[in-house]
């Protein structure tokens, strides 16, 4: 159940990650819990599996970060989204619409045969 | 936070943590927030840390892979900041060097200088030494020659030549080449000198000449119409024949027979040096093998090395000398690598130009270091503020060298110039050998060689005050407002101006030791005076006075009219000056062995000119004519060696090599005479033994000769007589007026001019040090002012404190002379072989040299010492 979905999850998550971001600066277990109500924990991730992903966005250059204080007073690395981040969101956001309406009809198809042939 | 640098600052808050301690904290605060967040929904909190803890899965695995990540990005990140720092620094650079035209120009001049010195001398080097000879596989060239009996290499006889041609199998193909003479040539329409070379069929084979035009001949067809042809040089073609693109359209007129153009050589083709027009003959396989008057070159073949063609030739040399004994001089022969026959001998002279242009970019860099060191103390206010904001040492290091290397960089382009221009200047000036052998260029390893050379000077000058910046302590530096409270020279400072005190006197002993050997060598007893002696070169056309007895008489009718001319003492002709390549060979005594010697063509007037002295017989006169008996004149030293204890005068002598084809072998010539012996400036050993036969009955060798002149007035008074009665009487022939002397120090010209040039650098040596220790006494005086003022104030007496100052600076003077004095011994020994007549420690030029420079640093903290006495102590105090 971990191994196989992996390949799938690493991309996903850095499109949810970078999604979690696009209205403001978020800390990591803020991100995590917006994932998991967002999502219904559909992926059941795990929580840390969201750091490494985070720190290579940023060396990509998709985040930047700074340590900053919470609205509880404690001490939090906030993560918030670079311009190409940005543009990299619009980007994944159109190949997952894509992804998603092709299989879609895959999936919602009735008949063996393609029309035309 | 908006100000510049907030993208670097910026970075740097990121980086406040370590890897490690940032990864975890991350992590932390994680697993306290789910912690907090599962307590608040109601799990006991052991319950909960567990249950968080599995949530997030494996931690310690995810942290090391953010470490990782993490780690990664910092070292990217810290280069391209480092690349940032790097382009700060140089514009920061630029801009103090901008801000400070006269301090930079300063700067770049004395670079400049201290860079050129090396760039020229080694530009010449690297043409001449360095650089491979510009013909195909040139590693594979040989000079073949003679070894004569005293050991010494020697041109070569035409037999010889052909023997060792014909036996040689580790030199594939063999030329011998004579050359170049400058002889009237006629192009066109109008006569020129040109400068011939006669060269053997395969000459052109060895050094695989290609022609740019036309076709070169090949052997067979130089044997088949022997010296029919002839090919000149490109400079040659495009000046003297308007590079006519249709050789078939141009010939040669040369020694009264007209030539066709066979070919065009390309412009690098410069062999023998000089050359414009090459006549290819087969040799002559009759002449005899002590008339030296070839060179010859080869190529090794395939599969030979040196060593064989060494050991083959020496074998080849020794067999010929048993076979031909008798008749032969050379002992042996010999084989050495074209490069270093032609250009061997300026090895260690440049070595030496060297040597000595290396020591002025090291006084130049020590007194840009002392110049910087004063500098950085007037910017050390500046560095510790920058220190202070969170500059780190380091950094501060590196923005020094980086002004360093700027200034380096603008004084090497500017010593590039300075180089460039002043091989030229030398080139239109003087006409050194040295400058002429191969064209001078810069090209690629000239430019590497000078930007090496500014780098290693930045180094040089600019670490000593960047590392001091790393000393200073910031907090005493920012209490002390930058000021420093007494200005004392540092031990570092005095230690830079007695390195430079030294360096320069090295250098300027060395010049005083070259001048004196060459000062020596002219001054040796040469047995000739040329001191106003004029001396006329006559090129005569084989095609005016043909005729031996017109030959004869013009010559004759030349020297008559201008021994007439107001001023002039005496007129003759000679058909060599001393030191001039004249002819030499075998000579057949009556009744005894036969002899070897120089061979002249001269009148009387010639040794009245020169005061060549008579020492026994008398010299030719008027009873000496064309018809009457054949006369001649032998030297000190051919009576000396080849009738010791006897007269010769009386004896009879004949078969003069090179005479012998023109006027038969058989007519004996009487010795008249004995003349001193002259010397060729230039040579110290003993002076070859020289006959001396009578320009009118021999007139043929003094066809292009010299008619010498000795004035009693000035000579530039006579010039225009001279210059009308050679018009009027010799209108067809071309002539070069110059002094004798000139002529005759040909000869050591390249030792003059590497005196000049060491001369120069001492000149620029002087200047600096004198520069340097000006500059730094200045500073002393102008940090000092206070405290001179006050102690002025108090009644010190103002030329007692000015004369401390110069105590002190000739203190440190004084320790540099020292030191000079004794690095100068090792120097010279370097410098013996070189020295003529001239010990290598010579007290005279050494307390000379310490006299001038003594009294040159003297003047130079003097002077600055002097504003001393015109301090007002109210103005000094209330300065601060």
């Amino acid at each position: 159940m971990t191994s196989e979905p992996v390949r799938l999850l690493r991309g996903t998550v850095d499109v949810m990650i970078v999604k979690a971001l696009s209205w403001g600066p978020l800390h990591g277990y803020a991100i995590s819990q917006w994932i998991a109500a967002t999502t219904d924990d559909a992926f059941s991730i795990q929580e840390g599996a969201l750091y490494p992903a985070l720190r290579r966005l940023e060396e990509k250059g998709l985040l930047e970060s700074r340590w900053s204080v919470t609205d509880t007073g404690r001490e939090a690395r906030f993560y918030r989204l670079t311009a190409a981040g940005r543009q990299w969101l619009q980007r994944e956001v159109r190949v997952w619409a894509r992804y998603v309406e092709a299989m879609s009809r895959v999936l919602s198809s009735i008949s063996p045969r393609v029309e035309g042939a | 936070m908006k100000r510049g640098g907030r993208e670097e600052r910026r970075r740097l808050r990121v980086f406040e943590l370590p890897v490690g301690e940032d990864v975890r904290r991350e992590v932390r605060f994680h697993m306290d927030m789910k912690v907090d967040a599962l307590v608040a929904q109601g799990w006991p909190e052991e319950a909960a840390r567990q249950e968080a803890e599995r949530i997030f899965g494996d931690a310690a695995t995810f942290e090391a892979e953010c470490r990782r990540i993490a780690a990664r990005q910092r070292r990217s990140v810290r280069r391209s900041m480092q690349w940032d720092a790097l382009w700060q620094d140089v514009r920061f650079g630029a801009r103090l060097v901008a801000r400070r035209p006269g301090f930079t120009a300063m700067a770049v001049l004395t670079l400049a200088l201290g860079i050129g010195a090396n760039t020229a001398v080694f530009s010449v080097m690297n043409g001449l030494v360095l650089a491979p000879l510009p013909y195909a596989d040139a590693d594979r060239l040989v000079s073949v020659w003679e070894q004569s009996e005293s050991g010494r290499p020697n041109r070569v006889a035409e037999p010889n030549y052909l023997d060792w041609r014909e036996r040689a199998r580790t030199i594939e193909v063999m030329a011998a080449y004579r050359g170049p003479w400058l002889t009237p040539v006629t192009g066109g329409a109008d006569a020129v000198r040109g400068a011939v070379s006669i060269v053997t069929e395969d000459f052109f084979r060895v050094l695989r000449a290609r022609a740019l035009h036309g076709r070169l001949p090949s052997a067979v067809e130089v044997g088949r119409n022997s010296g029919d042809l002839v090919v000149v040089s490109e400079r040659f073609w495009r000046t003297a024949l308007r590079g006519e693109p249709d050789l078939d359209r141009i010939a040669l007129t040369l020694a009264d027979r007209t030539l066709p153009v066979a070919a065009v050589l390309p412009a690098r083709f410069d062999f023998p040096g000089g050359t414009d027009v090459w006549i290819p003959r087969p040799p002559d396989a009759g002449g005899d093998r002590t008339s030296h008057n070839y060179e010859v070159v080869g190529r090794l073949a395939a599969a030979s090395s040196l060593e064989s063609a060494r050991t083959e030739l020496r074998s080849i040399g020794q067999a010929l000398a048993r076979e031909h004994a008798g008749s032969i001089d050379a002992v042996s022969a010999g084989v050495t690598p074209l490069g270093e026959s032609l250009y061997g001998s300026y090895r260690r002279p440049l070595m030496m130009l060297l040597g000595a242009a290396a020591f002025v970019l090291l006084i130049a860099c020590t007194n840009l270091a002392s110049a910087l060191l004063a500098r950085s103390k007037a910017r050390e206010r500046e560095m510790a503020v920058r220190a202070s904001v969170g500059a780190n040492r380091s950094r501060l290091v590196r923005q020094l060298l980086t002004e360093s290397l700027m200034l380096a960089w603008l004084g090497g382009a500017a010593g590039l110039g300075l180089a460039w221009a002043g091989l030229r200047a030398l080139r239109w000036t003087t006409s050194p050998r040295v400058l002429q052998l191969r064209a001078i260029e810069v090209d690629l390893t000239l430019l590497l060689f000078t930007l090496l050379a500014s780098v290693l000077a930045a180094v040089l000058f600019g670490l000593v005050p960047a590392l001091r910046a790393r000393e200073g302590s910031t907090a005493t530096l920012l209490r002390s407002g930058g000021r420093g409270g007494t200005g004392r020279r540092t031990p570092l400072w005095d230690l830079l101006v007695a390195f430079e005190v030294a360096l320069a006197l090295v250098l300027l002993v060395s010049c005083g030791l070259l001048l004196r050997s060459f000062r020596a060598m002219l001054d040796v007893d040469r047995g000739f005076d040329t001191d106003g002696v004029l001396a006329i070169d006559v090129f005569v056309p084989e095609s005016v006075h043909a005729s031996d007895a017109a030959l004869a008489q013009a010559q004759t009718q030349w020297i008559e009219a201008l021994a007439q001319l107001p001023g002039v003492e005496s007129a003759g002709i000679v058909s060599a000056l001393p030191g001039s390549y004249g002819l030499n060979g075998g000579v057949d005594r009556e009744g005894l062995e036969s002899a070897y010697a120089e061979y002249r063509v001269a009148s009387e007037g010639y040794f009245a000119a020169l005061r060549i002295p008579l020492e026994r017989g008398r010299l030719f006169d008027a009873s000496d004519q064309m018809q009457s008996q054949p006369v001649v004149l032998v030297d000190e030293a051919f009576a000396a060696q080849f009738y010791p204890g006897t007269d010769p005068i009386g004896r009879r002598i004949r078969n003069l090599r090179n005479d012998a084809w023109h006027y038969g072998s058989e007519s004996w010539l009487t010795i008249v005479g004995v003349v001193g012996s002259v010397r060729a400036v230039g040579t110290l050993g003993d002076p070859a033994p020289t006959v001396y036969v009578l320009q009118r009955q021999r007139p043929l060798r003094a066809r292009d000769g010299v008619i010498t002149l000795r004035t009693a007035v000035r000579a530039e008074a006579v010039l225009p007589g001279v210059r009308q009665v050679m018009e009027r009487l010799a209108a067809d022939v071309p002539f070069e007026i110059g002094t004798a002397h000139a002529r005759i120090i040909e000869p050591v010209a390249d030792r003059r001019f590497a005196m000049l040039v060491v001369a120069g650098f001492a000149a620029i040596a002087l200047a600096l040090a004198a520069i340097g220790i000006h500059a730094v006494v200045s500073y002393v005086v102008e940090r000092r002012t206070r405290e001179m003022g006050i102690r002025i104030a108090i009644g010190a007496v103002p030329a007692g404190v000015a004369g401390q100052i110069v105590r002190e600076a000739m203190r440190v003077v004084g320790v540099g002379l020292a030191g000079g004095v004794l690095v100068s011994f090792g120097t010279a020994r370097l410098m013996r072989g070189w020295l003529v007549a001239t010990p290598a420690v010579d007290p005279s030029t050494l307390t000379l040299v310490v006299l001038l420079l003594g009294g040159v640093s003297l003047l130079a903290s003097l002077i600055p010492a002097i504003r001393v006495t015109r301090i007002d102590p109210i103005l000094a105090l209330r300065a601060e």
